[in-house]
């Protein structure tokens, strides 16, 4: 199993080859470069040291060789704007987003998978259609209008909440918890409803599997039936899906971050793109990227766990 | 109210109607079954492929799921005790303990994400209350009883390292090891090829004979039911259409069906071009003739078949048939010689 672990984890190197490849191209292709972030009312004089400065005019290759070999060090540059360097800004805001990002997918899986059990085994009776329906706004539902509207009740109407801000968790974990619970549902409600009916339908073929006849026949209880027998097996498309939604999970938190003021990177792509901060913008998207690859990692790596052939099959 | 059961069987199925769900509305699938396993006795239960043979012993363990199914009549006493009012706790004592089964499918039978050690110790820990190490123990005696060789290596197996007969083995093991009265076994060589089948049926035939189980064994071959079986259940469309001794079903068949399925089976002696085959369908549970189930398909059919259904009678010996003209085929056997 170690094994297969560290060749996992090696996997994931030429994955972030490419993905740094896609986005220095992506950065590239885009008309104007951090210079035009000046403004109109510098001088030609002054943009063409600006670009000397930065290594702007140096030809692609050797700025994108620039930019690997320093990130491997662990250095991301400056940004264009304040000067300062983009890692200190880094471990400022990406706790906010990933306790963010965590809490949604906790409070959701939490919510989903024992819901989505409910609704298959008590298929088509009333917590079953509830349970369906509410999953099926859910997963209509835009999560920053679902945020605005929460803001709108809980903060303005019924006045429990604050309607944004952040207070670290070391400082208060109250104080921090009411003002992450609003963003942390909204964000979730799709990520929860997506699961939800995942689970729903992988129970369903579950249940109807013969290895669960037999279960009963040995005389189990069907809580045993359905925690042991079913849910082990449900859980394989259950994983993929949750893996695959974490990636969406941190493109929500950009608009999520906005709706509450939250100071996370997700808010903070935004504003550098604006600001055409560069190297600001694609260390954070690098980062984002590191950690979706991690956590798709980690989902084939519990996927192994799991199921006995699948790992069999990777041993091959 | 006092119960009349036989004290001759172990287990008694009275007047059984199971019925499913079609467009919401109950149909039964199987009507007014009857029928006894004495004990040490491998009973067949044969008919076609959509017959009832599966559905009634399923309700036996109450394995059905309700909806779309539900038992509308009957009782199936197990000792003395109706199994249809037990609460679901005491059914599951019995599961597994007392009663056991296989079933047709050895491929996907057993849970793919357990070792086959796993699966059978849970058996053996959730009824005999051992410790992990003596079920352990237990389970290899039991996988080496059905004949699997190296049993300690193979309960760290999973199912998916097995091959068919193998895991129909250890099905059979895990049914087995905590010493039933009764083994259900659902068609359980169908799906094997015929070597693996004559070692499963012959394996079968020695717990018999060694622990003195009771086998209710169902298939629609019944070359394996001249090979296995003491007693014999003909089933059709959800009716008990003959119940006979062996010998009595095979030399002399009263059932115009049971004779057909005789006649449907290949004989290596005998050259013809085309196999016998009974004209016609199994009909749909929701679209069952009047009168005699069978009559639409029976070459011995007259206008009586169609008004009513005949009874199950005795037609001596304890050999049942369901028929108005068991008479008359029995005299046309004795003119035949």
């Amino acid at each position: 199993m170690a094994k297969k672990i560290v060749r996992k984890v090696l996997l994931m190197l030429p994955v972030l080859f490419l993905v740094s490849i896609i986005l220095f191209t992506l950065m590239e292709v885009l008309p104007g470069d951090a210079a035009y972030g000046l403004g109109s009312d510098v001088s030609d004089e002054y943009i063409q040291q600006f670009r000397e400065e930065h290594g702007l005019d140096k030809p692609a290759y050797v700025r994108y060789l620039d930019w690997v070999t320093n990130m491997l060090k662990g250095d991301f540059g400056v940004s264009l704007i304040s000067g300062l360097p983009i890692i200190d800004r880094i471990k400022v805001r990406f706790p906010v987003t990933l306790e963010l990002t965590l809490l949604s997918m906790i409070v959701a899986v939490v919510i989903a998978i024992p819901a989505g059990i409910l609704s298959a085994v008590k298929r088509n009776t009333l917590p079953d259609y509830l349970t369906s329906v509410l999953a099926m706004v859910g997963v209509t539902i835009p999560p920053f209008w679902l945020g605005m509207l929460m803001v709108l009740l809980f903060s303005i109407t019924l006045g429990w909440l604050p309607a944004s801000g952040y207070v670290e968790l070391t400082e208060s974990v109250s104080e921090n918890l009411t003002r992450m619970i609003m963003p942390a549902l909204a964000l979730g409600t799709q990520f929860a409803a997506t699961v939800t009916r995942q689970t729903r339908s992988a129970f369903l073929e579950t249940l109807d599997q013969d290895y669960i006849v037999t279960a009963k026949a040995k005389g189990l209880p069907q809580r045993v039936v359905i925690w042991k027998h079913a849910l082990r097996n449900a859980l394989i498309p259950i994983v993929t899906t949750i893996g695959m939604q974490t990636g969406r999970l941190f493109g929500g938190a950009v608009v999520i971050e906005t709706v509450f003021t939250l100071p996370g990177i997700g808010r903070e792509i935004v504003n550098s793109i604006l600001l055409r901060d560069y190297p600001v913008v694609m260390a954070l998207i690098m980062i984002v990227a590191f950690i979706v690859i991690v956590i798709n990692t980690l989902i084939d790596i519990i996927h192994g766990l799991i199921d006995p052939r699948i790992s069999q099959s990777q041993q091959r | 109210m006092k119960q009349e059961t036989n004290q001759e069987y172990l287990l008694e199925i009275k007047d059984l109607t199971t019925a499913f769900l079609f467009d919401g509305k109950p149909v039964p699938v199987t009507v007014n079954v009857s029928y006894g396993i004495k004990k040490g006795e491998i009973l067949g239960i044969v008919g076609e492929s959509g017959s009832g043979k599966s559905v009634t012993v399923k309700s036996v363990l109450r394995l059905l799921p309700s909806p779309p199914s539900s038992i509308l009549n009957g009782e199936i006493y197990f000792h003395g005790q109706n199994l249809l009012t037990l609460k679901e706790k005491e059914m599951q004592k019995i599961r597994g303990n007392k009663i056991s089964m296989i079933f047709q499918e050895p491929m996907t039978s057993l849970n793919p994400v357990y070792t086959c050690g796993n699966q059978i110790t849970e058996t053996i820990m959730l009824h005999q209350h051992l410790s992990k190490e003596e079920a352990l123990k237990k389970a290899a005696r039991m996988l080496d009883l059905v004949g699997i060789p190296a049993p300690e290596s193979r309960l760290k197996s999973y199912p998916h390292q097995l091959s068919g007969g193998m895991r129909q083995r250890v099905m059979i093991a895990m049914a087995l090891s905590c010493e039933p009265e009764l083994l259900i076994a659902d068609e359980p060589t169908t799906a094997l090829d015929p070597t693996i089948q004559a070692q499963i049926i012959t394996l079968i035939k020695e717990l018999r004979d060694s622990i003195g189980l009771s086998v209710m064994y169902i298939t629609h071959d019944l070359a394996v039911v001249a090979e296995i079986c003491d007693r014999v259940v003909v089933m059709y469309a959800g009716m008990v259409m003959e119940i006979a001794e062996i010998r009595d079903l095979f030399h002399a068949p009263l059932h115009p069906y049971t004779q057909g399925l005789m006649q449907a089976m290949p004989r290596i002696n005998q050259q013809s071009e085309m196999l016998y085959n009974i004209p016609g369908m199994v009909p749909h549970a929701t679209q069952m003739p009047t009168g005699c189930r069978f009559q639409p398909r029976c070459p011995y059919a007259t206008e009586v078949c169609s008004q009513a259904c005949p009874e199950l009678v005795d037609a001596g010996d304890g050999h049942m048939v369901r028929c108005f003209h068991y008479e008359k085929l029995r005299k046309e056997r004795v003119q035949n010689g």
